[in-house]
């Protein structure tokens, strides 16, 4: 059965901050930006805005976490000036971006606001990126004596029994993320919009957690991005081309292992989750004409391609050779360079690119003619989620 | 392999907080034995520990097991990724282990000064107490055909 609130709500506008590295100006502006950017998109004025959604947590340990300096939660647009007309808000602790366009097209659904501001900020901390505890308790103890801490072990433990069950080569890799890189070559919103990338780059880098080297590894960034939703029906009126939401799940599916990540949990994570976004959507993999597939590290993109059914299990480091996944491959993924080259964006910017994607907004990086846009955020440990968007109101 | 360091003193290792629920885990390491919830109803071991079955929401119970296992992943860490330990040493080799009991039950530990090229998917590996977090001593697993 599709899902009650199928195309009921739309993007009506993106915006984008800039992208720096490391910078002294606060968090919150960056914000500012972004939303004003969004609601000027949709053609709307700031007190329009009734509805507020983000997932605001730091992707680092030891962050501080200042509302409007280094995070930027709901309290920070409760601030401004211009929400006084505010009648909803939801501020996600999991499940990562697609959690708030998620909970933004509900509140919308059922009236509880007309325009919804939905956003995510991140922020790049001066020092050393991250701190580890002396002492570990909880699951932590099982793991962290011995130096598993964090994502970066997580994801390198997962990568290599992948590889070793599937008997692929890291070096195969390099398709990937050089690829990615040239979609972030034309991307002015990309933080690496203007550095090239080449296969010699990538088999030189050096390594982090092996199998995972550096370029496997998301880029940090001071930025935010911002989206308004609103209903279709309004959306309508409004000047930019309506982009709907026909489908939003979430994972809920129980890891079986919790001292780090497995391609296991991923798939069983991620198949209930896209199969929700078929049955939803009454859409399935043959009508998604762009992915933008979650890669905080390089090896989540085969585990999204498997578990979404674009390949067998084990055949993704070969899909993604020869271009099959370029802007003008057959299944174009992360057309806007990722986590890897547009940014660490925690999936907003994969949001916003499947956007621009059906807007046919995306200039020099735009694919042919998309009419849905798969967009897959998080890893099982964070509890993703997905959204499928298309252009036609089904 | 015999010249590989047991354990190595430069790295200050985060020390496991024992709680309700898992005390009694770090109290028998601390003895030398290795121990795993089992539960009383179903019979399923989990790792880590909770504080009902997972499976059938019995009562877990610990138990002890047979320290024999087989490797299920692993990953040479540089730093700065490993907690608590300095720059410039050697990465140290995270594993995954499958002790022999379940299928599916994994436990995390570390080599120190191994040769990567050794390690495979199902290497026979056995626990060994030879190192320290703090004064807590941790069960570490080591590859099944190392002399001790
Ligand atoms: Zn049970």
């Amino acid at each position: 059965m599709t899902w009650a609130n199928r195309c009921v709500v739309a993007v009506a506008g993106v915006g984008f901050s800039a992208v720096e590295r490391r910078t002294s100006t606060p968090l919150g502006r960056f914000a500012d930006d972004a939303a004003a950017a969004a609601i000027a998109d949709a053609g709307l004025t700031p007190d329009a805005v009734d509805g507020l959604a983000t997932y605001p947590t730091p992707p680092f340990e030891g962050a501080v976490a200042r509302s409007g300096e280094d995070m930027v939660d709901v309290e920070h647009f409760l601030q401004a000036p211009w929400a006084r007309d505010v009648g909803w808000y939801s501020q996600a602790g999991e499940g990562m971006v697609t959690t708030s366009v998620r909970d933004a097209v509900h509140a919308l659904a059922a009236g509880a606001c007309t325009t919804a501001l939905v956003w995510r900020a991140m922020y790049v901390p001066p020092g050393t990126y991250g701190t580890h505890s002396t002492a570990a308790a909880g699951d932590a103890a099982f793991a962290a004596p011995y130096g598993c801490a964090g994502a970066i072990p997580w994801h390198a433990l997962a990568y290599r029994r992948y590889l070793e069950l599937s008997g692929g080569r890291r070096e195969a890799m390099a398709a990937l993320v050089v690829g990615s890189r040239n979609n972030a070559n034309r991307n002015p919103h990309a933080v690496f919009a203007g550095r090239t990338m080449t296969e010699q780059d990538y088999l030189g880098a050096r390594m982090i957690a092996d199998p995972l080297c550096l370029f496997d590894c998301d880029v940090p960034v001071t930025a935010a991005i911002a989206l308004v939703l609103t209903t279709a029906e309004r959306a309508h009126d409004l000047p930019r081309p309506p982009v709907f939401v026909a489908a939003a799940a979430q994972q809920t599916t129980r890891r079986e292992h919790r001292l780090h990540y497995t391609m296991g949990d991923h798939v069983a994570a991620g198949t209930p989750l896209v199969d929700d976004l078929w049955r939803q959507s009454g859409l399935g993999v043959g009508d998604v004409g762009v992915a933008q597939l979650y890669d905080g590290f390089a090896p989540s993109v085969l585990y999204w391609l498997e578990a979404a059914g674009f390949c067998g299990r084990g055949e993704a480091l070969d899909f993604v050779q020869d271009g099959r996944i370029a802007v003008d491959g057959a299944l174009p993924v992360n057309t806007g360079g990722g986590s890897l080259s547009q940014g660490r964006m925690h999936g907003m910017g994969h949001l916003a690119e499947a956007v621009l994607q059906l807007r046919r907004d995306a200039g020099a990086r735009q694919v042919a003619d998309p009419r849905a846009a798969l967009v897959l955020v998080g890893s099982p440990m964070l509890r993703g989620g997905g959204v499928l968007l298309t252009t036609e109101q089904l | 392999m015999s010249d590989r360091p047991a354990t190595d003193a430069a790295w200050t290792r985060p020390v496991p907080v024992p709680d309700d629920v898992t005390a009694a885990f770090w109290a028998a390491a601390g003895e030398g034995r290795l121990v795993v919830q089992r539960c009383a109803d179903c019979g399923t071991y989990q790792h880590p520990p909770r504080p009902r079955c997972t499976s059938c929401a019995g009562e877990p119970a610990y138990t002890g097991v047979s320290g024999d296992a087989t490797l299920v992943s692993w990953t040479a860490a540089h730093d700065p990724v490993v907690p608590g330990r300095p720059r410039g040493l050697a990465p140290v080799t995270i594993v995954v282990v499958e002790l022999v009991e379940q299928p599916g039950l994994w436990l995390v530990s570390d080599l120190v000064g191994v040769d990567d090229r050794e390690l495979a998917v199902g290497l026979p590996m056995r626990v060994a107490f030879d190192a320290t977090a703090g004064d807590q001593v941790l069960p570490r697993f080591v590859p099944a055909g190392d002399p001790s």
